[in-house]
């Protein structure tokens, strides 16, 4: 006998039914490990409640952000089923926390067990501009693209290796490892970023992998991460030389200094030439200053001072040598006039005679004579030579 | 055009640190002054020219890309 088939709603509302009427499922109580914890807009909390191998989904119609992934709780609450899409979850009504889980229990030992190794105290350098920056990540996923954008933002000489990976799952561990091998072995890049669109919790736990960390911890080159989680830190962002929220955040800080660099260097031109011309300016002033305090410092003024007194001096010299010759000339001819008046010649007009020795010297006086002497007489147009014959001391000759 | 500077970075580093020289005030010389000048002309002219010829190369490296 061929059953008639029955609608997959009619299914559900069967279903959907059934589940409800069971008292047990009306007032559950489970325990389990909070994972993919998230609260909507509209304040209704949504997250999966995770034990072993097995999970299920929870819905609060409450916000309830005081817990968070990795977290034991305890819910009470009815099982919902969804029937639009077959699906079942538990409809929360109260939570009550009861420690940290396994699973982030784990997370927190391996956290601290490598931080007591200092893997966690890495901080390299990052290149202001690098020129060869590996990406690693999906060449098909959200963050390249994001990326590429970011970098398109700049303008910028830069060479953008892009290592495709898988992100999730369970290849991308050996994807991922392989990329930070080969960026520090094949292509040498200035800078790995490693980058991952956002996800659920569960979605980024390859992040939180021993290995992936400790390659990114042994990487030489310096390592930033751009893995898109909302609330915790993967042990990758941990281990990682700088490590952001998303894949955008990365590229940004990643080209940073290509940003506004042409404005950075014109205002750079700016402050050397100002720089340069003040220098200038201040070294002229210095000179003029100097040239200034020569000019001061020059003897010049001293110098026409001497000058001026010194031909105020030879002018005074002139005038008083002139005036003095003027005198003397004045004298002379008064003595000229007054020798001419003593003339012997005019004496000797007046019938005077004048008497010498044989040498022309004037015979006033007893010592001059003596007996047989010659002697010149001279007369007015008259010269006798004559001899003395005899002489006597007269006194007074009237 | 002098090819003294390796590249970008190298260029931007020193006309950045000319230009922390001349805002300490360092007590330079005129010529050393000129020169620090010229040398921070040529890294500016440098990092103009390389801005102007930039251009971005994408590559993606899929070999070993499978498994």
């Amino acid at each position: 006998m061929k059953l008639n088939p029955i609608k997959v709603s009619q299914l559900n509302k069967y279903i959907k039914k059934h589940l409800s009427n069971n008292s047990l499922l009306n007032n559950l109580y489970v325990e389990g490990e909070i994972l993919n914890h998230k609260v909507s807009k509209n304040n209704i909390t949504y997250f999966t409640l995770q034990e072993n191998d097995s999970c299920i989904n929870c819905i609060c119609f409450f916000k309830e952000d005081t817990i968070k992934n990795g977290d034991k709780i305890i819910v009470s609450g009815n099982l919902n089923v969804y029937e639009q899409r077959g699906t079942y979850q538990i409809n929360v009504k109260e939570i009550t926390k009861i420690g940290i889980g396994n699973m982030l229990k784990d997370l927190e030992l391996l956290k601290e067990n490598l931080k007591n190794k200092g893997m966690f105290s890495k901080n390299k350098l990052i290149p202001k501009f690098p020129k060869k920056i590996g990406l690693v990540t999906s060449k098909n996923g959200a963050a390249i693209k994001d990326v590429l954008k970011t970098f398109d933002e700049v303008s910028a000489n830069i060479e953008i290796f892009i290592y495709n990976a898988v992100v999730q799952g369970d290849i991308a561990k050996k994807n991922i490892i392989e990329g930070i091998k080969y960026f520090n072995e094949v292509e040498k890049t200035d800078i790995i970023m490693i980058c991952r669109g956002g996800g659920s919790f569960e979605d980024l736990s390859v992040f939180n992998d021993t290995d992936i960390a400790q390659n990114i911890y042994n990487s030489i080159i310096p390592i930033v991460t751009g893995i898109g989680h909302e609330s915790d830190k993967t042990l990758s962002d941990f281990t990682a030389d700088l490590s952001c929220h998303t894949p955008t955040a990365a590229a940004s800080v990643v080209i940073e200094s290509y940003k506004n660099i042409q404005i950075e260097i014109d205002k750079m031109l700016l402050i050397l030439k100002n720089k340069m011309n003040n220098e200038i300016d201040y070294i002229y002033n210095n000179l003029r200053g100097y040239n200034y305090a020569i000019n001061n410092m020059m003897p010049l003024a001293t110098i026409n001072n001497f000058k001026y007194e010194v031909l105020n001096y030879a002018n005074i010299l002139k005038k008083f040598t002139n005036s003095n010759l003027n005198y003397n000339k004045y004298n002379l001819e008064l003595y000229r006039e007054k020798i001419r008046s003593y003339n012997y010649r005019k004496n000797l007009e007046k019938g005077y005679a004048l008497v010498l020795d044989k040498d022309g010297n004037i015979i006033n006086n007893i010592n001059d004579v003596c007996e047989n002497k010659l002697i010149d007489i001279i007369f007015n147009k008259l010269k006798i030579k004559a001899e003395i014959k005899k002489f006597e001391e007269v006194s007074d000759v009237k | 055009m002098s090819n003294n500077f390796e590249n970008f970075e190298d260029a931007f580093n020193k006309l950045k640190y000319i230009i922390e020289n001349f805002e300490r005030n360092d007590n330079l010389t005129l010529d050393e002054l000129v020169k620090k000048y010229e040398n921070g002309i040529e890294a500016y002219n440098f990092c103009v020219n390389k801005l102007e010829e930039a251009e971005k190369k994408i590559k993606i490296i899929d070999t070993k890309f499978n498994a």
